[in-house]
């Protein structure tokens, strides 16, 4: 595995009786893009300011290069971590140069390294013509990217970007976090990102950890957590999932809409939520099909059908822009992943995927019992 | 702000220090508080054991007057004010007629001049012998009947006069607001321009229209030159008179402490009526209410007047300073007299209002800072009664600041006797001290939403991004904050510069024997009918006194983006 540069471990914080840290527990590999991925409020900003040192946690232990940065003796100020930040509003000082902004944080007796470090950064966000000028002068593309040259110039060990994308409209969020992805690779910087945006973090991470009110869920490739999401959270959350219900039998798991070929051990007749995803459903026109259209979403190159069965439950449909039905037709439905589907106890709201608490434990605990526990949780 | 500087260094206690930083950032709002708080529950124990007699008399002769007087005055210039600021204020936003564009910025020139000085000039032309009611008399003759204006409604038409552009200002920006979207909708609903003015214009700017009949009221309130010009005894007339009149401090001080009733029950009026009620405009500012232009004799009607209040609030007073001024200065024998004393009048103004201002802003500065770093509930009740002194009527922060002075002094008199077995004697009262202190008590508010609003300019994340890059707190305090503040400060001390410029009623009572100042020399001047020659000390501070306002409407101009210009 790689080298880390970055370890926290048991990290605790609380505002109050809500939870911003629950025991977080992750390293940061040298040159990695981290994302930490969650809905807002989950605690995602507040982690970033505990490594940076501009809060302090309740309990653990954060360390960088074997350099303890905050534990229960210890709390080393912000400005001797070498941990830079972005922020989503960019901060950059209004009073100063893009040029100014970017030497803030280097040392100022070395005035011919000074330039000539602000120089290459700026070079590296392509920025070299727009130095003289003040961030108001700039476009909101631009004063990210002065932020991120900021950031960058006195060349921390690790980069923190909070949400850096979000004011930006769609077609510059998209185009500026490629370029960004790529600054930030040829650098070699350790970075952690964070997001409320699910796609940008599949598509930017390196590694991605989904973090839901102050806890860790999982933390992985982004293809893992689109395949094996270990938490209906982390189901719901990565990639727009509909949930089916099922039941476990010899042959695989029974649903309405076909049996799935997948079995791991689980009793037979165990009822089961399984996620499904509109890649993972096919649907044909058909009089007596037991579907029908509720609507349909032209993105473009594809058609995204809303299906009603009979059960009542709504699955999604991807389909060719050719394709087109209009609403009310009736269809037939059949589920056709091609590889297994997660799955998770019946009914039981925000628990783990079963296959991860088998794995983990002696076995999955009732269902009920689950519910219990998460709902004692939300309370 | 440097004690900050401990935390850099070691690692180990940079927690402790936190905890230690924060604690005193959170103290120094309510110490600042203290200083507003401390004269006012003074007066206030006053009250406690009365000198009955005193009290007797004082019932039994003005003080009936008084409070009537006070209260009659507040509802004419309230009433005045109001109709005035708000109507002025919706002909220059709403439409276009001739020369609106000019009355847009100049009706807010009013400001420059202070109540006692359109008192004195008022009086001057409008009296008996003045030169209005002489021509008549003239053309009608001698035994015409015209009104007295050496009554309460003179005073109230003058000071309605000077005090509106408080409400117009207000009321202008609060317009400006509003986006033309709501105001759209209404008139797509089918409501006259008129219509939609009085059911949402004017209800979704109260907030603004309150504020600024307050600020009017209190400054009515605290004026007591201009009503003696007037033969009007009011509370803030009636203290003075006690005062200095009577020379019963005593009985003044009491007085006084009655009149702070006065003056919290327009603050906790204003409240009441601001409600809690946020008319934010929902979501971005789009464009403003778009203007029309007047056609036929109606342009004319607002031309005419515009031009009429602008005449009467402005043009007049000015054009008779400056005439008055030109003809004393011709004057040999005056000139003298005037070349000797004038400058030494000026200096001593402006070292007593300079002074002030940089007290009052560096307070503001600690008080801002302090309120930054604590903004729990506490915080902010200490920084509203810092910066409540602008409510109180000059008198009676004198009183007070008289009261607390005079305590310091008896303190630090005995402590010394018991220790050094030496007496000092009075060291502060009657000094400069106990006038600066109400200075500054007065115009914190002024030198504080200044400093604070430039500050939010400061967003905590700068100040963290600022710490992430290896600065120190002491640092990011020189390099961050401070060139983005400075521009505020300078504001601040501008503006309480000219307050304190202008302000009579506490420097009256307060100003040690040889610190008469030029307010001090206009009224002293003016109450002896000598015109000419106060005509030079208030052009000296209408003059001044327009140097903020230049100031105002260019950062008004700045703060809206798409100006109708």
């Amino acid at each position: 595995m790689a080298e880390t540069i970055l370890s926290l471990s048991g990290i605790e914080k609380h505002y109050g009786n809500i939870p911003a840290a629950v025991d977080v527990t992750l390293d940061v590999h040298l040159g990695e893009l981290l994302v930490l991925l969650g809905p807002s409020g989950c605690g995602k900003s507040t982690l970033l300011r505990l490594i940076a040192g501009l809060e302090a946690p309740d309990h653990g232990r954060i360390s960088s290069n074997d350099r303890v940065l905050s534990d229960a003796s210890t709390l080393v100020p912000p400005e001797e971590r070498k941990i830079s930040l972005v922020f989503q509003d960019n901060a950059l000082f209004p009073h100063m140069t893009v040029c100014d902004n970017v030497a803030f944080g280097l040392p100022k007796h070395e005035a011919g390294t000074r330039t000539r470090r602000v120089g290459e950064v700026l070079d590296m966000v392509r920025l070299t013509d727009v130095a003289g000028r003040y961030p108001h002068e700039l476009s909101g593309g631009q004063q990210q990217r002065v932020a991120l040259a900021r950031a960058l110039a006195p060349q921390p060990t690790v980069v923190l970007l909070d949400e850096p994308f979000s004011d930006l409209d769609r077609t510059l969020r998209i185009a500026l976090r490629d370029e960004v992805r790529e600054v930030l690779k040829a650098n070699g910087t350790s970075t952690i990102l964070v997001t409320h945006d699910q796609e940008e973090a599949l598509a930017v991470g390196d590694r991605v950890a989904v973090q839901n009110a102050g806890r860790i869920e999982q933390i992985g490739a982004p293809e893992d957590l689109f395949r094996t999401p270990a938490s209906r959270f982390v189901a719901e959350f990565v990639g727009e999932t509909d949930f089916i219900a099922g039941e476990v039998t010899p042959a695989g798991i029974r649903t309405e809409i076909g049996i799935l070929d997948q079995t791991d051990g689980t009793p037979v007749g165990t009822a089961v939520d399984i996620a499904i995803r509109a890649d993972d459903v096919a649907i044909t026109p058909d009089p007596n099909g037991p579907g029908t259209v509720v609507s349909r979403t032209f993105t473009g190159m594809q058609n995204v059908y809303r299906v009603r069965l009979a059960s009542g439950a709504i699955v999604r449909s991807l389909q060719p822009h050719t394709l087109i039905l209009s609403e009310g037709t009736p269809v037939e439905v059949r589920a056709a992943p091609g590889h297994h589907l997660a799955w998770f106890p019946a009914g039981a709201y925000g628990t783990d995927s079963v296959a991860a608490k088998l794995l983990g434990s002696e076995g999955a605990p009732p269902a009920a019992a689950l519910l219990e526990e998460e709902l004692s949780k939300v309370r | 702000m440097s004690i900050e500087l401990s935390s850099s260094l070691s690692t180990v206690r940079a927690r402790r220090a936190n905890a230690a930083r924060l604690l005193l950032w959170s103290t120094l709002p309510v110490m600042v508080a203290a200083l507003v708080v401390v004269p006012m529950v003074l007066l206030v124990t006053r009250l406690l054991h009365p000198t009955g007699e005193v009290w007797a008399q004082l019932w039994s002769t003005i003080l009936p007057e008084m409070i009537r007087n006070t209260l009659l005055l507040m509802l004419g210039v309230g009433v005045i004010t109001f109709a005035l600021g708000s109507g002025l204020a919706w002909l220059v936003t709403a439409y276009r007629f001739p020369g609106s564009r000019i009355f847009d910025w100049a009706l807010i020139l009013p400001l420059a001049v202070p109540t006692y000085v359109m008192g004195f000039v008022y009086m001057a032309t409008f009296d008996f012998a003045g030169p209005v009611q002489t021509t008549l008399r003239a053309w009608f003759g001698a035994d015409l009947a015209l009104p007295n204006i050496r009554s309460g409604v003179g005073a109230i038409l003058v000071m309605g006069l000077t005090l509106y552009p408080y409400v117009y200002f207000l009321a202008r920006a609060a317009f400006r607001e509003q986006s033309s979207s709501t105001f759209d909708a209404a008139r797509a609903m089918g409501y006259t321009r008129l219509q939609t003015f009085f059911r949402l214009v004017l209800p979704l700017a109260r907030p603004s229209l309150v504020a600024g009949v307050t600020l009017a009221l209190l400054e009515a309130m605290t004026d007591f030159a201009t009503v003696r010009f007037f033969n009007f005894r009011t509370m803030s007339e009636g203290v003075v008179h006690v005062w200095q009149g009577m020379m019963n401090r005593d009985a003044a001080i009491e007085l006084s402490a009655l009149f702070l009733f006065f003056a919290l029950a327009i603050v906790i009026l204003e409240r009441l009526l601001r409600g809690r009620s946020r008319y934010y405009q929902p979501g971005r500012r789009t464009r403003q209410i778009t203007r029309v232009a007047l056609v036929g004799w109606r342009k004319w009607a607002a031309a005419a007047t515009c031009t009429a209040i602008f005449c009467a609030a402005f043009l007049l007073p000015a054009a008779r300073l400056v005439s008055w001024t030109v003809g004393d200065l011709s004057n040999a024998a005056t000139t003298n007299v005037l070349k000797t004393v004038y400058l030494g009048y000026v200096l001593r103004t402006f070292a007593l209002a300079a002074t002030a201002a940089v007290i009052a802003v560096l307070i503001a500065l600690i008080l801002a800072q302090g309120t930054r770093m604590n903004r729990g509930r506490f915080g902010l009740a200490a920084t509203r009664l810092a910066t409540m002194g602008y409510a109180l009527p000059g008198a009676v922060i004198a009183a007070g600041a008289l009261i607390t002075v005079a305590a310091i002094d008896r303190t630090v008199m005995s402590a010394s006797e018991s220790l050094f077995g030496i007496n000092p004697g009075l060291l502060l009262t009657g000094s400069i001290a106990g006038l600066l202190y109400a200075y500054v008590v007065r115009f914190m508010a002024v030198a504080y939403n200044s400093v604070e609003s430039s500050m939010e300019k400061v967003t905590p994340n700068m100040e963290e991004v600022a710490r992430t890059l290896g600065a120190t707190p002491a640092r990011v305090m020189w390099r961050v904050h401070l060139p983005l503040v400075k521009v505020g400060m300078a504001a601040g001390a501008a503006l309480v510069f000219v307050d304190v410029m202008k302000e009579l009623p506490a420097t009256i009572l307060l100003a040690p024997f040889g610190m008469e100042t030029l307010s001090m020399w206009t009224y002293m001047l003016a109450a002896e009918s000598l015109w000419e020659s106060a005509a030079l000390p208030s052009l000296t501070i209408v003059i001044v006194g327009l140097i903020p306002l230049m100031l105002l409407m260019r950062v008004g101009r700045m703060t809206t983006p798409r100006g109708n210009q």
